[in-house]
């Protein structure tokens, strides 16, 4: 079981600090939402807890070993990133978009073995593009697309998902489907954190919140009006609970 | 891919063995192989089996190396022509043959082409790569430019006098009167960089998902860029060396084989080096074929076959991006 | 043709004050002129000669010319030597020609020879010019002696013969090379001047392949031709290496360069060679 821990981690670029001081433990289980306004450094923090930004101050570690000292390939099997707006620059097919996502897990020489034929099928049909496996995901609508990325990030079963942003342009149906899916890659002893915008979805999915502002923590746990005021600045109402949650801004 | 590969050496073979046969002395089928014929067997063993032997490895070196590029930078206008690395080796190996370099040593002109088509290749990306197709090309173009002057300098130095008119043929590339020197001069280079291009098939597969998505799979960029920099030099620039240079070949051969193979890059690769390999021996029977006084070079004909396909690659990608 | 008309038709004007008194300072702007003038007239009624008399390999033949003065063909230098007569190839620019009729200099264009006949006439052409008709008679009974010695003990062996280091380009058979090879026993394997690759060439079966002596060790792109392995192999005893200098210029030496090119090609094969 894999924890990661960052402590006191900070991110300069350009000779400005993005990103100071953060700290947090992340254990199997747990879904993690990082919220705040734009150039908070959600995505800056989720790169540096990849282990894909080299931090400035501080450090990240998966199970006591430092990011930086974890050999390429056996972190690339134990933890999946996505980026902002994932791309695929070539019309490959949907199978072996997701194939992509064992890379890591290739042998030193020769294609991948048959044996994971397997789990590239199960991943396709958990995410319901079994019937599109031959077709370029350069042909598949937004919605398609997202689920096929975050497919590519699951097939190689990663105890850690990072993910950043990934519902941004999708359509409420599609939205809800990935937020699902990532809450039960988590129910499955995984850990999955992901940056949002949408403020109904984090409450209702991730068990914790994480807020950013300016770089810095501005609060964490159980998203509240409160919290809310703090990283935003704006009046909010949350009724209902669970699943049914709901988070408006109130104009003032 | 797999039939497919297996089509394409195939064809090679045919190909290969009309090459033993054509010319402006016409050969037929039992002189190569049963050997009565003296000319015939001279003119097989040292001419057309060492010129048929280089027609394959240059052309499987661009085909492969073309592959590789485009991979690497995700560029479908990459090749070694155009991102300047064989006008650098044909800079390099001007000076080694008209300085005296290769009559010490014969190796001079693969190495001297080697470092030139290193220089090149690092220049182009240092200016180009990040920035986009256009800045990708238009840093190979400067480049080009660059080894061009350069050679124009070599020549205006050179002690013979007639430098400049051979080494306006040469630019064109050919194969003509070479000799078994020349393939075990460049083989040796040839299969070491072929061996490191090969070895870039599953990180250009990775990075169809973009640098960070790469990374996040656990390829090293910078081994790739370097396996990628260096198999092409070597390659490209040993073979440059002893052809001149060759243009298209690495940028038809691989957007050919893309179609059939599912367009990932790592499954391009052999099909490519084929293609490669295949499109030069033809064109090579093809100059050997037209008589019109001295020989016809082989750039007149890659050229035939890769400036429309240019161009209609330039109109659908004009097409195709926003 | 019309200029070697023209060019006899304009001697045979000015010769009526060329036989009044010789020139006294004569001017040759081209090599192949230059050597002629050095044969016919003595060093103190010549001006200048080309500057590219004193190459190294027509240096070797014509010695001489290292102590002669020398022009770069151009206006200047004839403005600056006045010369009462130039010699140049047929083929000068019309702007010097313009220059020479306004200034009143008499110029002789003396046409390529490229065999004995042609040798001959341009011989005589040039003696009569600078007033030494006799001793070009004398050079052209000498030329004619030493091509009657050869044609007499000649052999009946073809001895086939293929001027190679050229790039290709074999000289074919309206050239001075020609001329020279036949005179000295040998057959050409160019009908006329044409290019052979490797394979042409050793289809055409030389048993001798000669090689020019200009440029011949410089570095450069057409040693992968000349100094091909299969070349290399099937000729190594059959080269020779000929003077460039009797190929570019139709002289009365050039019968001498044909006894010589004989010797060479009877040595050569008398060792085994060529192919099979």
């Amino acid at each position: 079981m894999s924890v990661l821990l960052a402590e006191g981690l900070g991110v300069r670029k350009g000779g400005r600090a993005i990103i100071g001081d953060i700290s947090l433990t992340a254990g199997p289980g747990e879904f993690i939402a990082v919220v705040g306004p734009n150039g908070a450094g959600k995505s800056t923090l989720l790169a540096a807890l990849a282990g894909l930004t080299r931090p400035s101050a501080g450090e990240v570690s998966l199970d006591g070993v430092p990011l930086a000292r974890i050999a390429r390939r056996k972190l690339a099997r134990a933890r999946a990133y996505l980026p902002q707006n994932p791309m695929c620059e070539w019309p490959l097919s949907v199978e072996r978009l997701v194939a992509l996502g064992l890379t890591a897990h290739l042998p030193a020489l020769g294609p991948l073995p048959d044996t994971f034929d397997a789990a590239i099928t199960q991943v396709l049909a958990d995410h319901d593009l079994l019937e599109r496996k031959d077709q370029p995901v350069t042909t598949l609508s937004g919605g398609e697309f997202s689920r096929a990325m975050l497919a590519r990030a699951l097939v190689g079963r990663p105890e850690l998902l990072i993910v950043d942003e990934p519902v941004t342009g999708l359509d409420p149906v599609h939205a809800f489907a990935a937020m699902v899916r990532l809450a039960a890659w988590a129910a499955s002893g995984n850990t999955v954190i992901a940056s949002l915008h949408d403020l109904t979805l984090a409450a209702r999915y991730a068990g914790r919140i994480l807020a950013l502002k300016n770089g810095q923590m501005a609060g964490e746990g159980t998203l509240s009006p409160t919290m809310i005021r703090n990283v935003f600045g704006v009046e909010s109402r949350m009724r209902g609970e669970g699943r049914s949650v709901t988070v408006d801004f109130l104009e003032s | 891919m797999r039939s497919l590969s297996a089509g394409l050496g195939l064809l090679l073979v045919v190909a290969f063995i009309l090459s033993l046969l054509a010319g402006r002395v016409w050969l037929a089928p039992p002189d190569i192989v049963f050997g009565h014929n003296v000319l015939a067997s001279l003119i097989v063993t040292d001419l057309r089996l060492p010129r048929s032997i280089l027609a394959l490895l240059v052309g499987a070196s661009l085909g492969l190396s073309g592959a590789v590029l485009q991979g690497l930078t995700r560029n479908p206008l990459a090749e070694p022509a155009l991102l300047g690395v064989s006008t650098g080796a044909a800079l390099g190996a001007v000076l080694a043959i008209y300085f005296g370099v290769t009559m010490i040593s014969g190796a001079a002109g693969p190495l001297l082409g080697l470092v030139g088509a290193l220089a090149a290749c690092a220049l182009t990306f240092s200016l180009g790569q990040g920035g986009g197709t256009i800045t990708l090309v238009l840093a190979g173009a400067a480049v080009s430019s660059l080894t061009a002057a350069g050679i124009a300098l070599a020549l205006n130095f050179a002690p013979s006098p007639y430098a400049a008119y051979e080494i306006m043929n040469w630019l064109l590339g050919s194969l003509a009167d070479k000799s078994w020197n020349q393939v075990w001069l460049i083989l040796p280079f040839v299969l070491v960089g072929g061996a490191f291009l090969f070895t870039t098939g599953p990180a250009l597969d990775a990075l169809s998902l973009g640098e960070t998505q790469a990374e996040s799979l656990g390829i090293d960029l910078s081994r790739l860029r370097i396996a990628a920099i260096a198999g092409t030099a070597l390659a490209v620039g040993a073979a440059t060396s002893v052809t001149g240079a060759i243009g298209f070949i690495g940028l038809v051969a691989p957007h050919l084989a893309r179609p059939f193979v599912g367009h990932q890059p790592s499954r391009i690769l052999l099909p490519a080096a084929l293609l490669g390999a295949l499109l030069l021996l033809v064109a090579d029977i093809a100059a050997r074929l037209v008589h019109l006084g001295p020989e016809l070079k082989l750039g007149v004909f890659t050229s035939l076959i890769g400036t429309p396909f240019f161009f209609w690659l330039v109109v659908r990608l004009k097409r195709t991006s926003p | 043709m019309t200029r070697g008309i023209g060019a006899a038709l304009l001697l045979l004007l000015l010769m009526g004050q060329a036989i009044a008194a010789p020139p006294k300072r004569i001017m040759s702007l081209t090599v192949c002129t230059d050597e002629l003038l050095m044969d016919l007239a003595p060093p103190s009624r010549i001006a200048s000669i080309s500057y590219l008399s004193r190459e190294k390999a027509a240096l070797k033949l014509w010695p001489e010319a290292a102590r002669l003065p020398v022009n770069h063909n151009s206006a200047e230098e004839i403005v600056e030597q006045k010369p009462d007569l130039v010699l140049t190839l047929v083929y000068a620019s019309t702007e010097l020609r313009t220059l020479l009729e306004k200034s009143g200099i008499r110029i002789l264009e003396v046409p390529q020879a490229v065999n004995f006949a042609q040798i001959r006439s341009v011989t005589r052409m040039v003696g009569n010019a600078v007033g030494e008709q006799e001793r070009a008679e004398l050079l052209i009974a000498r030329m004619d002696s030493t091509l009657r010695d050869l044609a007499a003990t000649g052999s009946k062996q073809v001895i086939r013969v293929a001027s190679w280091g050229g790039g290709g380009f074999v000289p074919g058979s309206d050239t001075l090379f020609d001329a020279v090879l036949t005179a000295a026993g040998g057959r050409n394997i160019a009908a006329h001047d044409s290019y052979y690759d490797v394979e042409s060439l050793i289809a055409a079966r030389p048993d001798i392949l000669a090689f020019a002596d200009d440029y011949i060790d410089e570095p450069s792109l057409r040693r992968d031709q000349n100094d091909h392995p299969l070349l290399l192999r099937l000729f190594a005893n059959r080269r020779i290496v000929y003077p460039a200098a009797y190929a570019g210029c139709g002289l009365p030496q050039s019968a001498d360069a044909a006894r010589a090119l004989r010797s060479e090609l009877l040595q050569a094969m008398a060792k085994p060679g060529g192919v099979p």
